[in-house]
């Protein structure tokens, strides 16, 4: 409805007004219990994001786009984007590849052996990553544990180098972000009524048809979500590229860190952060968009 | 400098935090001879240097211990109403300050000991002080490098692929390895090389393969190198690898004959701040020879105070002192260039 | 309705069991943990035929049909389909459809798709199954929603669509659990008469597991009655309610008056049993002073004065005791009698009449009679 400085028709009026007792009654009650989670993302999160993103756009003559264009017109930056993008890429379909028989393991598995399988999943959270930094460079330099496994098993001859690769902060970020993957399959998996599968078995289907056709489609909306937070985390990692990798592989967030911090620079900080933001809201949007349509049309 | 943030610090920060926040009680505390200072969280600050000069001055000190730049980074932000009185950082960060107008000069203040500072020792003009030089040059581990280096172009030997580690340009620290890759490329003395810096990116480029990390995790690395892992590590200062050698671990600072780098540990006070009589008793106190010796053997560092008799076992050879301003001026050029140039892959 | 003739059940049994066996379950065991679900259970069931399971909640009906559909494995026993074994063939390979008690269709589908699954899973073109599909959506008149998601469908929809997409399949067996336990009361009398007309139809052999008994004997031809995983009786609804093989069975199918007792004699193939109620004479070969149950079901029971006008030969039991409470049940009435020690023994006496006679009020003292020949005796559990 487009509003004007003339005042409206009578007709608009009344139609606004017949309307209004509506309100109300779309307004489920219960909507109300989110008032203070929102109250509370809007002054932790709202405002510092508004702040964020009017600092990208600001210029000593006022609005500019020049931040914006130091990030996505410099090949360096567009590599460090893309650094992220496969950082993200590769940490949440790593992590899909080990959680997704994970989180099935989580469902079936009764008393103790369920009990076991939370711990083994769950436990690495409470374990700080500067922790893990240091477990892991026990076990991947070259007198650490893997590779004298690895030599004594007579897979290889010499000592490989594992500290600090790309490969290595793979395995690292996948192991940080396990969980997220394995929870929400796990919650839908839970759900999931093991009398669709055997109703399929009578129908004659093999147990890989059984995957493909009933439990992998019911389990989508799972892995959808489990993709999408682990995406969005591993994309805006800092912490555990940081510490496993260091200046070598630079992510988004360590170049808004090295902004803010270091180069004192609000400009490239906070326009590296808005481009992260948006492709991390297009990822969830998307997300979102393909979780309806999952639910809507089924396979 | 190892940016290591223990309990206890971080114990004492919170209640410094707490005290400041709580302004009307913090005044009236400070009447009860309290001053809150700012520094680095090196291991021996408290627990020795300020167990000393509180018994000696019978105040109290809360301190904060935090990374440079995170300190100026408070100091800014309570520049209305400041609550430190005294802050440590390096020069680099002090130099910033400086610009800010956020410390004042300590020239013309009542810290007698301050005449007898070596001139190298009091920046521009007395605006802080530097209360001891922790020495830098390369860190290398016992066990796999006998004999020690004798020159910084050995980092660059074939046989120490993947075997080195330096820090981020990030970390003052870091001016090191670019010091050292200028030296080799130009051949000018180490404390030129600061001016002709951006001639040495090309000689660090040629070290990459040798570079197994560019680190932000100095503890990490330091874990790595003690381990043998990592031979070479460019370079933690006199403070870490001194203090970890005085504890038995298998690494020691190098004597290439270049020559050494002093590291800069400065002090200053916060303009404007709290009980600034207190802030320089308790800076007279850092530059007294007595306390610089304690200090120098607590971290391992080269005394500012002429008058101090050195320790008798750091003989450290002259230290090349830089010129920081310069370094300050060029850092975030060098960071853009570090890592452009050096941690790409 | 009075008890039907004995001939009428022997006339149709040698038919049946000329039919081949179609399948044969035997001395089927199957343990969770320490209990014994199954316990050395056998049933065989004819070509055609349609069998109801009925039995208490916990019996073992589910575990069976589970057992006999691949689901679960036994731990002894065989199964035979079509002369064939199947014990240790996987569900897949068996070809037995099932419909579950929650009809377990598939959601994310539509109900076309849901009919068509188990055609395409055994690998049939989509353009084989279609026409087979749309058959399938005729027999049980779902053609209008063949594109609805399954979800969007009534309680009778969704059943409906379970048993096509069983039989779409052309499975040699069908599994039914409790198929109309999810159902209103009114929707399953419609729904059982449906089923069994279209199960008549497609010809199949099925087994139908429920545990009402009124519903067993409206859609069967045999209803095996089991208890504690074993099978009571299995016979045609007729014999089991004319002729129960146990007190269980007579319990479970039906209501009846019993009455307890002591054979006081004992010749020629009939007793005279001393009840609570007075001397009953029945057919039946115990020795004297056992220890037994007299029962007879409650439409074979007349009031006196009715009974009066019968030739005093045909054996005639009389019982005088009083009207403890007046059930009007529409078409029928039920008069519940006093009986020494009711309620806490299996003692009870019930009379159903067509009509409520004059002066049937509580306390009013009455006589019931009955025909020896209706009357059945079962050795005290
Ligand atoms: N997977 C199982 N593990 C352990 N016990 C089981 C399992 N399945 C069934 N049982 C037990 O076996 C017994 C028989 O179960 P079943 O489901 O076959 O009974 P039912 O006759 O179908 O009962 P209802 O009429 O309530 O469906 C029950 O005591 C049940 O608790
Ligand atoms: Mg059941």
């Amino acid at each position: 409805m487009s509003v004007s400085a003339a005042a409206p028709p009578a007709s608009s009026l009344s139609a606004a007004r017949a309307a209004l007792p509506q309100l109300p009654r779309r307004l489920d009650p219960l909507a109300l219990l989110a008032l203070p989670a929102l109250l509370f993302m809007a002054v932790v999160f709202l405002m510092p994001l508004l702040l964020l993103l009017w600092a990208s756009v600001r210029a000593e003559g006022g609005f500019s786009l020049a931040g914006y264009v130091r990030v996505l017109g410099d090949s360096y930056y567009i590599g460090v984007i893309g650094n992220s993008l496969r950082l993200g890429l590769v940490t949440a379909f790593g992590a899909l590849l080990l959680g997704y028989p994970a989180a099935f393991a989580l469902a079936r598995a009764r008393g103790y052996a369920q009990a076991i399988l939370f711990a083994l999943v769950f436990l690495p959270l409470t374990v700080s990553i500067i922790v893990k930094s240091f477990g892991w460079g026990i076990v991947l330099r070259r007198d650490g544990i893997l590779n004298w496994l690895l030599i004594s098993l007579g897979l290889i001859e010499r000592p490989l180098r594992m500290l600090f690769t790309e490969e290595s902060l793979y395995a690292g970020m996948i192991n940080v972000f396990l969980p997220f993957m394995v929870l929400p399959i796990y919650s839908v998996v839970r759900m999931l009524d093991p009398r669709l599968s055997e109703a399929a078995a009578t129908l004659g289907a093999s147990p890989l048809f059984r995957f493909l056709r009933i439990t992998l489609p019911l389990s989508l909306p799972g892995v959808v979500a489990g993709l999408s937070i682990v995406f969005s985390l591993a994309v805006a990692a800092y912490v555990t590229p940081s510490l496993l990798m260091g200046d070598r592989y630079m992510t988004m967030s360590m170049v808004m860190a090295k902004a803010f911090l270091n180069l004192r620079d609000w400009q490239l900080g906070s326009a590296m952060a808005a481009v992260l933001l948006a492709l991390a809201v297009a990822v969830v949007v998307g997300a979102g968009l393909l979780q309806r349509r999952l639910a809507r049309h089924g396979q | 400098m190892m940016h290591r943030s223990t309990r206890r610090t971080l114990l004492k920060g919170i209640a410094a935090g707490s005290a400041w926040s709580l302004a009307a009680p913090a005044i009236v505390r400070a009447a009860e001879r309290e001053i809150f200072v700012g520094g680095p969280a090196s291991p021996g600050l408290e627990d020795i240097l300020f167990k000393h000069i509180e018994r000696k001055h019978g105040f109290k000190i809360l301190f904060e211990g935090t990374n440079s730049l995170i300190n100026l980074e408070k100091i800014r932000s309570n520049r209305a109403r400041p609550t430190m009185t005294v802050t440590m950082m390096d020069d680099p960060v002090l130099v910033l300050a400086e610009r800010e107008g956020l410390i004042a000069p300590l020239r013309g203040l009542n810290i007698p000991n301050l005449a007898d500072l070596r001139p190298d020792a009091r920046p521009h003009d007395s605006m802080w002080a530097n209360w001891c030089f922790p020495a830098a040059s390369i860190s290398y581990n016992t066990d796999n490098v006998k004999p020690a280096p004798t020159s910084y172009a050995e980092c660059w030997d074939r046989k120490y692929r993947d075997k080195v580690i330096i820090i981020s340009m990030r970390i003052t620290q870091a001016v090191v390895p670019l010091l050292a890759a200028t030296h080799v490329a130009t051949g000018k003395p180490l404390a030129e090389c600061l001016r002709l810096a951006d001639e040495g990116f090309a000689k660090l480029r040629e070290l990459r393969p040798n570079i197994l990390q560019i680190t932000t995790n100095p503890p990490q690395a330091q874990q790595l190198h003690e381990s043998g892992e990592v031979d070479l590590y460019l370079s933690p200062d006199s403070r870490t690898t001194l203090f970890r050698k005085s504890r038995g671990a298998p690494v020691d600072l190098a004597r290439p004959r270049e020559g050494m780098v002093a590291m800069p540990a400065g002090v200053a006070l916060v303009k404007d701040g709290p009980n600034q009589e207190l802030g320089m008793t308790f800076i007279n106190e850092l530059l007294d020879p007595e306390t610089q010796a304690l200090a120098a053997r607590t971290f391992f560092s080269l005394p500012t105070n002429t008058k101090t008799a050195k320790p008798a076992d750091l003989d450290f050879p002259d230290l090349a002192v830089l010129d920081w301003e310069y370094f300050a001026d060029n850092r975030n050029r060098w960071i853009e260039r570090f890592e452009r140039e050096i941690a790409v892959r | 309705m009075t008890t039907m003739p004995s001939l009428a059940v022997e006339a149709t049994a040698p038919a049946r069991t000329s039919a081949p066996e179609h399948l044969v379950v035997s001395g089927a065991t199957k343990r969770f943990g320490a209990v014994t679900v199954l316990d050395d259970l056998s049933i065989s069931v004819a070509k055609g035929e349609f069998v109801s399971l009925l039995g208490p909640s916990g019996c073992g009906k589910t575990t069976l049909l589970r057992c006999v559909a691949g689901l679960l494995r036994l731990d002894r026993g065989r199964i035979l389909v079509a002369g064939a074994e199947i014990t240790r063939l996987p569900a897949h390979k068996r070809n037995i459809g099932v419909v579950f008690q929650n009809y377990a269709l598939f959601p994310h589908l539509t109900v076309a798709e849901n009919l068509g699954f188990g055609l395409r899973a055994q690998g049939v073109s989509r353009a084989e199954a279609a026409p087979r599909v749309a058959e399938a959506l005729a027999l049980v008149r779902m053609t209008e929603h063949a594109d609805k998601p399954v979800t969007a469908l009534s309680g009778g929809q969704q059943q409906r669509v379970a048993v096509a997409r069983a039989l779409a399949v052309r499975p040699s067996l069908l599994l039914l659990d409790e198929p109309f336990s999810a159902l209103d009361r009114k929707l399953r009398e419609v729904m059982q008469v449906e089923l069994k007309h279209l199960l008549r139809e497609v010809g199949i052999t099925a087994i139908f597991v429920t545990h009402d008994q009124e519903e067993a004997l409206v859609v069967s031809d045999r209803i095996a009655v089991m208890n504690a995983g074993r099978i009571e009786q299995l016979a045609d609804p007729a014999t089991l309610y004319g002729r129960p093989a146990s007190l269980y069975v007579l319990d479970f199918v039906g209501q009846s008056t019993r009455l307890t007792g002591q054979v006081m004699e004992s010749a020629e193939g009939e007793v005279t049993v001393d009840t609570p109620l007075g001397r009953v004479r029945a057919p039946g070969l115990f020795l004297s002073g056992s220890q037994v149950v007299v029962a007879v079901r409650p439409e074979a029971m007349m009031l006196d004065g009715v009974a009066a006008g019968m030739p005093p030969s045909a054996g005639i039991n009389r019982l005088t005791t009083r009207i403890r409470e007046v059930s009007f049940l529409g078409s029928r009435t039920l008069l519940h009698l006093e009986v020494p020690d009711s309620g806490t023994t299996v003692n009870r006496a019930l009379i159903e009449l067509p009509r409520l006679p004059e002066g049937a009020s509580p306390g009013n003292p009455v006589t019931v009679a009955f025909r020896a020949a209706d009357t059945m005796v079962f050795p005290a559990s």
